[in-house]
């Protein structure tokens, strides 16, 4: 169902839903938890850190140590209302896939759980952005589109349609123009044998290494355990690191960088759209904005002119 | 680009055309060179990538002021043959931050592809929209303080040297004039948002220890590593991004720097979460020029 509201509206039913619920609102470097209602706004910017962090956050306790006792570190199940793009809306079924699938991960699970995802369609694609050429749509329990100076409002989740009943329905002919059929660009099937490819030696020649494009990355999952002191700890890691498949014999599977960044494309577009049958990659642009090197995953993976 | 060839060298580590600014690129033929730029938008330091650049005889390298700064550190250090170098001095009047020209980019609603031009100030065009930026709005923020923009060594120089400005430290002062408690609260949140994927080590040309300190082993582990000594390594920082850990290893680094230290800015340029990483190498430099003052004031 989909509603005609104003931004007031939309921010009247988000501040109203503050006190049951956590709201997360995205800013400059990662996802805030919202205050007061002066802080809920539908334009915001992609923040640096993507909506993974809420969910799967770059350090957290497994477990305590209290002599010879172990302590498991559950999370709290807190209720949240996380505003988002469309981009890191997508994420989530990439993220949901690999920790809500047996075994169930209870970390994220608990986070995750309570959580009511309300996606604002972006009308831009940002600088370095893809989204819309890989054929990402807008995700979540409340989908929210402009529609001139106001805001179509799509409830796909049932339980919350009580709350927009009030609103006006919004028509729905404008809504498939707006779709449009744009052409998926997205071309990976060349992958399929450039396993030993030249290409890889060429793209990964300036990559140095660091952990940008991964720990970035909303649906990059990859992590370390570690004690830390009387804790156990998760923390993010990156298969772009030298020490990430390092054995315990000295003895490193991925040794080049040129392994590496390989391993990074065929995760996203090969081994997990095998898997799980979606590629692992939203299209945000993070990896492209900021790589020190101006690795672009674009050239990779996909058509251009 | 005239005045590089590859007579005497056997390839010609340089900038590239990259979308908004330049990409490193490595020249190895004659029809690579045409490729070759040097211009506002190269803002990335080569002298990292010598540290891993197979070559047989000499390599060609662009420099600007701040990489030959970087770059004579290096060679001081005895990690780098200056005899094995051709180096092509590029006086630099500036070079674009990446992640400025972003921000104005999404600001003003600006749509790839996008091409900057530097006349004085810079303009910002996607064919539809034109933007006017000041120049100190869009520069790197090391090229605001740099002494030496032109490359004090060289053999092949491009086009005419340029004055540095003053240094005066006035970022750092600013933060000195803070009280303690201010000064904690400003450290407290910029350095909190480190995410530890280490770019600004990565980056840094003068960070080419083959160990560091937070990396996950500290030991070189090869199979005649025992058991014990794997099972006993040290760690010396927690993996957790927690401020605690994040000051320590932005702290050590920095003292690590200090003194060495080029203020090439790449660190900044490579930190995507924007912490001022130059701010703590740059108070270590100043601290270390005034001590120096006073000694030299002693006779």
């Amino acid at each position: 169902m989909e509603f005609l509201c104003s931004e007031e509206d939309i921010v009247n039913w988000l501040a109203s839903k503050l006190e049951e619920y956590a709201v997360y609102i995205p800013s400059e470097y990662g996802f805030e938890r919202a205050s007061s209602s002066d802080e809920l706004k539908l334009n915001f910017p992609l923040p640096a850190i993507s909506i993974k962090s809420l969910f799967f956050p770059h350090s957290d306790v497994l477990m305590r140590f209290r002599g010879k006792e172990i302590v498991e570190a559950l999370p709290d199940e807190e209720k949240k209302i996380v505003l988002t793009k469309a981009c890191d809306a997508n994420s989530l079924k990439v993220l949901d896939a690999v920790f809500l699938s047996e075994p169930v991960d209870p970390y994220y699970e608990r986070r995750r759980k309570n959580t009511v995802i309300v996606t604002v369609e972006c009308e831009q694609m940002c600088y370095g952005g893809f989204c819309k050429d890989i054929g990402i749509e807008p995700e979540g329990d409340v989908v929210i589109r402009r529609r001139g100076k106001s805001y179509c409002v799509e409830v796909r989740n049932s339980e919350l349609l009580p709350e927009f009943e009030k609103f006006e329905a919004c028509d729905e002919g404008a809504e498939e123009t707006a779709k449009g059929t744009k052409e998926n660009l997205l071309n990976i099937e060349w992958l399929e044998d450039a396993f030993e490819s030249e290409v890889w030696d060429e793209v990964s020649r300036f990559c140095i290494s660091c952990g940008v494009c991964t720990y970035l990355c909303p649906t990059c999952h990859c992590f370390d355990i570690t004690d830390s002191g009387r804790v156990r700890i998760r923390t993010w890691d990156s298969c772009q690191f030298p020490y990430f498949t390092m054995h315990t014999s000295g003895y490193n599977p991925r040794p080049e960088k040129k392994h590496r960044l390989r391993n990074r494309i065929y995760h996203k577009f090969s081994y997990f759209p095998q898997r799980y049958g979606i590629v692992a990659c939203v299209g945000c642009g993070r990896c492209v904005r900021m790589c020190p090197s101006r690795i672009d995953i674009r050239e990779l993976v996909l058509r251009r002119d | 680009m005239n005045e590089v060839s590859l007579e005497n060298v056997d390839l010609i580590l340089g900038w590239q055309k990259g979308e908004l600014v330049a990409k490193p690129f490595i020249a190895k033929n004659e029809e690579d060179i045409p490729k070759l730029i040097a211009d506002f938008t190269c803002s990335i330091n080569l002298v990292r990538f010598l540290h891993d650049l197979e070559f047989d005889g000499k390599a060609g390298i662009f420099v600007k002021g701040c990489d030959a700064r970087s770059l004579e550190m290096l060679i001081k250090e005895g990690k780098v043959d200056r005899d094995r170098l051709h180096i092509i001095g590029v006086p630099c009047r500036g070079v674009v931050d990446a992640k400025k020209a972003m921000r104005i980019i999404e600001m003003e609603g600006l749509k790839s592809p996008i091409s900057v031009t530097d006349e004085g100030d810079f303009t910002l065009t996607d064919g539809n929209k034109t933007v006017r930026v000041k120049r100190e709005e869009l520069l790197a923020s090391c090229c605001l303080t740099c002494r030496s923009p032109t490359p004090q060594i060289y053999d092949t120089l491009i086009g005419e040297p340029v004055e540095g400005s003053k240094d005066e430290f006035k970022d750092v002062e600013e933060i000195e004039s803070l009280s303690l408690q201010e000064r904690w609260e400003f450290w407290s949140d910029t350095l909190s948002r480190c995410i530890r994927c280490y770019a600004c080590r990565e980056v840094c040309p003068m960070c080419y220890c083959k160990e560091c300190l937070v990396d996950p082993t500290n030991v070189v582990v090869t199979p005649k590593t025992t058991a014990y000594e794997k099972a006993n390594r040290p760690v010396w920082i927690s993996k957790a991004s927690q401020l605690q850990e994040n000051m320590i290893y932005h702290l050590i680094r920095a003292m690590h720097l200090a003194g060495r230290c080029a203020d090439c800015g790449e660190c900044e340029r490579a930190c995507p979460m924007e912490i001022p990483v130059r701010l703590l190498m740059r108070k270590a430099e100043k601290d270390l020029r005034e001590i120096e003052a006073r000694l030299a004031a002693m006779g």
